[in-house]
């Protein structure tokens, strides 16, 4: 469960959104004011994926290998958070999901009241990535 | 966060490191430019200038290069080795350093 990755959070106390089947999670150009943890139902990233990223296309059977595959517990588009100023990836809901949305801006006062170091350097470790990804996928 | 560092000059189309090397420093460009070359070493899949840090999530990671690189010009870098990283890790709550460790296992 990627949700445990930030165990300050008490989930249990933000509200909780039901996507149907098919409805988007995340549109490609949304500001990434919020990070979405997946409690339930399987999401989808089509094309999100490029070599070496890790997913699971044996949870959703239409799904391609370049599609990012969410199951229960995870956090959705989380390195694009982190490094973006906008999503750059639509996110799918593949059967009805149940999301919890955090605001950022939260989550990072959170952080900082324990070490000052941890946010800057998760940000700059996941812009890395996203721009090595963005690099491979123009080429 | 590091302040042990070394400071390395590169001359131009040398190797920096190459593709399977185990990641044990991370660098920060000072002059010149760093070219990570493709597996056909043709193509520049990224490049790094003056002011620019690379190599952190490969370090993080304990993996290996997948990549060449090599210098762009005469090239004077600042080496980093990782274990300042790590201390600076082991000085985090464990919550913080997992998260960062996780994020670099995506790369």
């Amino acid at each position: 469960m990627q949700s445990d990755l930030l165990p300050f959070i008490d989930w249990r106390y933000h509200p909780r959104q039901v996507i149907p089947p098919r409805e988007r999670i995340i549109t490609a150009g949304d500001p990434t004011e919020m990070l979405f943890l997946l409690e339930s139902g399987v999401a989808l990233a089509p094309n999100a994926a490029v070599r070496g990223h890790k997913h699971f296309p044996d949870l959703v059977k239409k799904a391609n290998m370049n599609d990012i595959t969410y199951a229960a517990g995870a956090l959705l588009s989380l390195l694009e958070m982190l490094a973006l100023d906008a999503y750059r990836h639509d996110v799918l809901a593949h059967e009805e999901c149940r999301v919890i949305g955090i605001d950022r801006l939260e989550i990072k006062a959170m952080w900082n009241r324990e070490n000052r170091m941890a946010w800057p350097l998760s940000c700059s470790i996941a812009a890395a990535i996203t721009q090595r990804r963005q690099t491979r996928f123009l080429l | 966060m590091v302040q042990n560092n070394e400071e390395i000059r590169l001359f131009h189309g040398e190797a920096l490191f190459r593709a399977g090397q185990m990641a044990h420093e991370f660098y920060m460009v000072n002059s010149g430019a760093i070219y990570v070359l493709d597996e056909k070493g043709i193509i520049a899949l990224k490049q790094f200038f003056a002011g620019e840090l690379f190599g952190i999530p490969e370090v993080l990671a304990k993996g290996p290069w997948a990549n060449t690189a090599i210098a762009n010009g005469v090239t004077v870098l600042k080496r980093f080795d990782a274990s300042h990283l790590f201390r600076s890790l082991d000085e985090m709550p464990t919550h913080q350093s997992d998260f960062i460790r996780h994020i670099a296992r995506l790369a």
